[in-house]
C-alpha cells in the first residue's frame, strides 16, 4: 500500500461510518417524532426547511365555515413571512406564493395576503394536537389564512411552498 | 510555484469554473435522491462533487490563489445567470470561501498536491461552504446539523480524491502529447 493511503482510507471510513450511523439514527428518530419538513422553492432554487429548526409561536385564531358558528382554536406555528425570511426570501420581493399539499391541493396567496399582519401561518399543532399526514404516518403542517371569510383556503398536509 | 496568470491558466480557470458550476446542476437531481431519502436539505452533497473541479483546477494550474479566483468567478456567474437560487449577492461569498479554503489547504500542505492534500482540500472546502450556507440560510441545529456536515465532508473528500486522480490522468495525457 502506498504511503498516505492508510490515512485516506481511514478518513473516508470514519466519515462514511459516521454518515451511515447518523443517517440511520436520524431516520429512526424522524419515524418516532416528527417529519415537519416543507420544501420552499424560489427563483429556481429549493430548500427543505425542517420546522423543528424554526422558532414556533402559540396564537389564537378562528376557523370559519360556511355552515355553523366560528370555532376558536389555539395554534402553534410560524408566520409565513417569517418562514420565508428564515429561508432567505424577502416576502416583500415576491408576487405571491403557491401552497401545495400532500394530495396536490393547491392554493395561491398574494403578497399582500402573505405580508398582512396576523394572517397566514404555517402551523404544526392545533389545540395541542400535532398535525399529521393523510396516512397519519408522519407529521405535516397546515397553512391557515386567518383573515379569510371561510377556511376554504386553509391547506392541510402542506408539503411545498413556491414563492413566485 | 508560479504566481503569474498566463493565458493557459486563465483559460483553465474559466473552463474549470464553468464546469464546476454547471456540473452541480447536473449532479443535483441524483444527489437529491440521497438527501431526500435521508430527509436533509440537498446542496451540500452535490456541492462536494462540483468542488472537485476547483481542486482539479488548483492542482493543474498550481497557482497560489487560483481556487479563490475560480470560486469568485463561479459566484459571479451564478448570480449573473440567476442560478444562485435564494442566495442572491451572497452567492459570491458562498462560492468564494470554499475556493479560499482550498488555496489555504494547498498552501499548508507540505507534500504538494498529493491525494491526502486534495482529499483534505475538498473536505474542508465543502465543510466551510456548508457551514456558511447553514449560518446564512438553513439554520440547522443538533443531529441534523452534524449529519449535514458529515455528508458534506464525505462528498467533499470523495470529490477531492477524485480530482487528484483526474489531475494525474490529465497530466499524463498532456505529457504523452508533448
Amino acid at each position: 500500500m502506498k504511503k498516505g493511503y492508510g490515512k485516506i482510507i481511514g478518513i473516508l471510513a470514519v466519515l462514511l461510518f459516521g454518515t451511515v450511523v447518523l443517517s440511520a439514527f436520524h431516520l429512526a428518530r424522524q419515524g418516532e417524532t416528527a417529519d415537519r419538513t416543507v420544501v420552499i422553492l424560489w427563483n429556481g432554487g429549493e430548500q427543505a426547511v425542517n420546522l423543528a429548526s424554526v422558532p414556533l409561536i402559540e396564537f389564537e385564531g378562528e376557523m370559519r365555515r360556511k355552515v355553523g358558528d366560528p370555532t376558536p382554536h389555539t395554534f402553534q406555528g410560524i408566520a409565513l413571512p417569517e418562514l420565508l425570511a428564515h429561508a432567505g426570501i424577502d416576502p416583500e420581493l415576491i408576487a405571491g406564493v403557491q401552497i401545495t399539499s400532500e394530495d396536490n391541493y393547491q392554493v395561491d396567496l398574494t403578497r399582500d395576503e402573505v405580508t398582512a399582519d396576523h394572517n397566514v401561518y404555517l402551523v404544526t399543532q392545533m389545540d395541542g394536537e400535532e398535525l399529521r399526514s393523510i396516512d397519519a404516518d408522519k407529521y405535516l403542517p397546515m397553512i391557515v389564512v386567518l383573515q379569510d371569510d371561510f377556511a376554504t383556503r386553509w391547506v392541510k398536509y402542506t408539503v411545498r411552498i413556491e414563492a413566485q | 510555484m508560479k504566481n503569474k496568470l498566463d493565458t493557459r491558466t486563465l483559460v483553465l480557470i474559466a473552463l474549470v469554473s464553468v464546469l464546476g458550476l454547471f456540473s452541480k446542476r447536473l449532479i443535483s437531481p441524483a444527489a437529491n435522491l440521497v438527501t431526500d431519502f435521508i430527509r436533509i436539505p440537498g446542496g451540500s452533497f452535490a456541492t462536494g462533487f462540483s468542488l472537485l473541479f476547483l481542486v482539479l483546477g488548483r492542482t493543474m494550474a498550481n497557482r497560489r490563489i487560483c481556487a479563490t479566483y475560480m470560486g469568485f468567478l463561479q459566484g459571479v456567474l451564478a448570480m449573473v445567470l440567476g442560478i444562485s437560487g435564494f442566495q442572491g449577492m451572497l452567492s459570491i461569498v458562498v462560492y468564494t470561501v470554499p475556493g479560499a479554503v482550498i488555496d489555504l489547504v494547498f498552501a499548508l500542505g507540505k507534500n504538494g498536491p498529493d491525494s491526502l492534500t486534495c482529499l483534505l482540500a475538498g473536505m474542508l472546502a465543502n465543510c466551510s461552504g456548508s457551514l456558511l450556507t447553514n449560518g446564512l440560510f438553513f439554520h440547522l441545529s443538533g443531529l441534523l446539523f452534524v449529519l449535514w456536515m458529515l455528508i458534506s465532508m464525505t462528498s467533499g473528500s470523495v470529490g477531492g480524491l477524485f480530482a487528484c486522480h483526474l489531475s494525474k490522468k490529465l497530466t499524463s495525457i498532456r505529457s504523452c502529447q508533448v
